[in-house]
């Protein structure tokens, strides 16, 4: 029941404080509504000019018009028509906009949104005021007591100098529409909006406050959302400069403003405090009795994890509470290790594939395939014996540059074959008849991707270790055949064997991870790292009778290695 | 008529042997060889020159400069690499060359790609060349004197670089004038020395495959079946029991 109390209480602390940032937010979001009011509804002003920019015969029109009166030309007429047309759609969208004037310095007439020529009165105020324009300002603001059109309105007066000519776009809005327009932007807050040009003289104000705005002093507000005191009154102050028109605006709020807005949300506060006590009573019961379901099934998990049995249960799946927290942690915490597991092995493949890198880069192979070419010009030389270092040379080129090629990018068990093929060439030189190579290859296998150098150095052993030592002639046979989803590889050598101390031996040897142990125990990581465990070599030999290496390639492993390189 | 060939390298040794060891004159080629690109542009801009073999890696110029330098002059360009790299056939397929052969050079690499060359050149200059009877005959006689004595190892290339012909050229000639291919050839070869080894029981029958150029039993079985209607085995039992 006392927790319940207290987070009522605090309940309302953080209402009120709530309420007093939305007031704060309203109070910054007016700021910037009539901020990007003022660039909407005046831009205008800027059309006006941006058209005479684009366009300098409409000035030269102008010009001409308001030199000449009433005698215009045929094209001055037509830039006339599109000015005319322009100010009238201002003059129709935007009621407030009482007129806009064109004037070019030096003249004495100015043209007037009222489609005429006006000669320049002394006495209007508007020109008074331009007179007085600073030379080096291109924007002004100003409010005007015109009582030539309507008695008693006020005029909020814009000018900006025209950019390429000597001149000036005035337009004025009449500050009684337009603030009827402005209190649809206040009505939640029921500020008080004042505009004052950059000189921090106050050009207008319109709102509930309007006496109290009048007083403020303008040039005090530096900060944004601050409290003032005016006139006795407390305002939550907020502004911000238009630089489009040198305009300041500042917004006020009144105090009173927040206490009404809290006293709205009073009754709501009352019902969630009963309704907080009652669910309060009411889930103590539900939880303690679920608790107890939930503990019993977390010990049967750890139970069952602890037998190897997972629960299925995806991570992505949402924890609805703080049991279904723990379980996914758990869960996670298992899932989790696999993937050091894996990341593990992975972590070992980059280094072998970079070892086997800077084996390759410690020999420049524009150096090596150059001395092969010598070699075999010079064996040219020597005339028609020569035929076979020329081959060997070829043969050998063709080793390396396969050898070297990158040992990541796949390959068909066809040029594997082929390579061995060069391999046993050159041994060949070396043992003549004293071996016979047969290889049993099912023809649709030949497409399979493998990877490099993964026959070679179990046929190099069936040979150095084998047959070499066989007084009679040996026999090697590569088989690969395609049984129950998977490619079975097998080499049979009939050469010297092993004994069962010699075989256990190179089994063990094979068996570590070792980058240093090439050959045999090379591709037996291979195997593994690239197809899994089940790939590994299996080794079988009998004394005096001959060996047979083997290992098998699920198929459906080949095509995801294929599609991962 | 001879075409001029330019041989860059800068091995010395590799360029003059190219040079001088290949039978350039025999394959309607004369050879010249450097062992500088700016030498060679030099020459190249003083005479005509037909076709450019050029290594790619040299100091000083290297072979694509060289290409870019002599690319307007109609020159048919082939590269000389000694591995294969990406970089450099990027180049070589801006560059438009004709082609490209690995170190290190075999003959029959040279009277592929320069047979090619020939045919495009004697097309363009519009020369047919007639050859006399005796000169089909000898081409014939060398390739069977080669396909007996080698018919284990015997490979068109080989027979190829023998009368200085392209692999491709050769066997069109044997099918055109003689009207058998040199596969069917060899086939016709290998299957008498196999029947020949057969009847001689000091060969035995498992090596008989190898003797004669098959590295898989299985598939010399099956071509002996085909040309013989019969197994290997079968008839050498065949040929035991008539003795």
């Amino acid at each position: 029941m006392l927790p319940v109390l207290i987070i009522s209480a605090i309940s309302i602390g953080i209402t009120s404080s709530f309420i007093s940032d939305a007031l704060d937010r309203s109070g910054e979001e007016t700021v910037k509504a009539v901020s990007n009011n003022v660039n909407l509804s005046l831009s205008n002003i800027l059309q006006q000019n941006s058209q005479f920019a684009n366009n300098p015969y409409m000035i030269l029109s102008l010009k001409r018009i308001l030199a000449n009166g009433d005698h215009i030309m045929y094209s001055d007429a037509i830039n006339i028509r599109s000015i005319n047309a322009s100010l009238k759609s201002i003059m129709s969208t935007y009621q407030y906009v009482s007129s806009v004037y064109l004037y070019l310095d030096g003249y004495e007439s100015y043209y007037t949104s009222s489609q005429r020529i006006e000669k320049i009165n002394d006495s209007d105020i508007w020109w008074q005021e331009y007179q007085n324009m600073a030379e080096d300002e291109d924007t002004m603001a100003v409010v005007l007591d015109d009582n030539k059109n309507k008695p008693d309105s006020r005029y909020l007066t814009l000018y900006q100098r025209m950019p390429l000519y000597s001149g000036v776009v005035v337009m004025t809005i009449d500050l009684d529409e337009y603030g009827s327009m402005l209190d649809s932007l206040t009505t939640n807050t029921r500020g008080t909006i004042v505009f004052a040009n950059l000189s921090h003289q106050l050009l207008f104000c319109r709102g509930q406050n309007s006496e109290d705005a009048a007083n403020i002093d303008i040039s005090d507000i530096a900060e944004d959302g601050r409290w003032m005191r005016i006139n006795g009154n407390n305002y939550l102050v907020h502004q911000t400069i238009n630089d489009n028109y040198n305009i300041q605006i500042v917004y006020i709020i009144p105090a009173v403003m927040l206490l009404n807005n809290m006293m709205a949300y009073i009754p709501l506060m009352l019902l969630i405090i009963a309704a907080g006590i009652i669910s309060a009573m009411a889930s103590a019961y539900v939880t303690t009795k679920r608790n107890f379901n939930y503990i019993n099934y977390i010990v049967m998990v750890l139970a069952d994890a602890e037998n190897g049995r997972y629960p299925e249960i995806t991570e992505s799946e949402k924890a609805n509470d703080e049991y279904d927290l723990i379980l996914n942690n758990i869960i996670r915490l298992h899932l989790k290790t696999e993937k050091l597991n894996n990341e593990l092995e992975q972590k070992r493949h980059a280094e072998e594939v970079a070892s086997l890198t800077a084996l390759q880069a410690q020999i420049n192979p524009h150096f090596m395939f150059n001395t092969l070419q010598m070699i075999q010009i010079e064996a040219v030389k020597g005339g028609q014996q020569a035929e076979g270092v020329i081959q060997m040379t070829s043969d050998l080129a063709d080793i390396m540059k396969y050898a070297l090629s990158d040992p990541l990018c796949p390959i068909t068990l066809n040029e594997e074959i082929a390579y061995l093929k060069k391999y046993v060439a050159i041994q060949k030189r070396r043992f003549g008849d004293r071996f016979i190579i047969y290889y049993e290859v099912e023809e649709q296998m030949y497409e399979f991707p493998v990877f490099r150098l993964m026959l070679q150095p179990i046929i190099e052993n069936a040979i150095l270790h084998g047959v070499r030592y066989k007084d009679e002639r040996g026999y090697i046979k590569l088989v690969i055949f395609r049984r129950n989803g998977n490619i079975m590889f097998r080499v049979f050598d009939s050469g010297v064997g092993m004994s069962r101390e010699r075989l256990k031996q190179v089994r063990e040897s094979i068996g570590s991870f070792n980058i240093h142990n090439i050959g045999l125990s090379n591709v037996n990581n291979r195997l593994k790292l690239y197809y899994g465990e089940q790939s590994a070599l299996t080794i079988i030999s009998a004394k005096g009778e001959g060996t047979i290496v083997k290992f098998s390639i699920p198929e459906d492993k080949i095509q995801i290695q294929a599609t991962k390189s | 008529m001879s075409y001029t060939v330019v041989i860059v390298d800068d091995e010395k040794m590799i360029s003059e042997g190219i040079a001088s060891l290949f039978p350039w004159n025999q394959i309607g080629f004369q050879a010249v060889s450097f062992s500088d690109a700016r030498l060679a542009l030099g020459y190249i801009k003083s005479n005509h020159v037909d076709v450019l073999l050029s290594d790619i890696e040299m100091p000083g110029m290297n072979g694509i400069e060289l290409c870019e330098e002599v690319k307007d002059l109609g020159i048919i360009v082939v590269f000389i690499s000694s591995h294969q790299n990406y970089d450099y056939f990027r180049s070589a397929i801006q560059y438009h060359i004709e082609d490209y052969i690995l170190k290190p050079i075999k003959s029959s690499d040279i009277l592929q790609c320069f047979g090619k060359i020939k045919d495009k050149l004697d097309a363009v200059n519009k020369i047919d060349e007639a050859k006399p009877e005796s000169y089909y005959d000898n081409i014939r006689k060398s390739v069977e004197q080669y396909l007996e004595k080698e018919y284990k190892d015997a490979k068109l290339e080989q027979a190829a670089v023998l009368v200085n012909l392209s692999p491709a050229y050769l066997s069109k000639l044997l099918r055109d004038k003689f009207g058998t291919g040199f596969s069917d050839w060899l086939l016709e070869i290998r299957m008498k020395k196999a029947a020949g080894m057969l009847t001689d029981v000091n060969y035995k029958s498992y090596d008989i495959a190898y003797y004669i150029g098959y590295d898989n039993p299985k598939s010399f079985s099956r071509a002996f079946k085909n040309y013989y209607g019969m197994t290997p085995m079968e008839y050498r039992s065949g040929k035991i029991k008539q003795d």
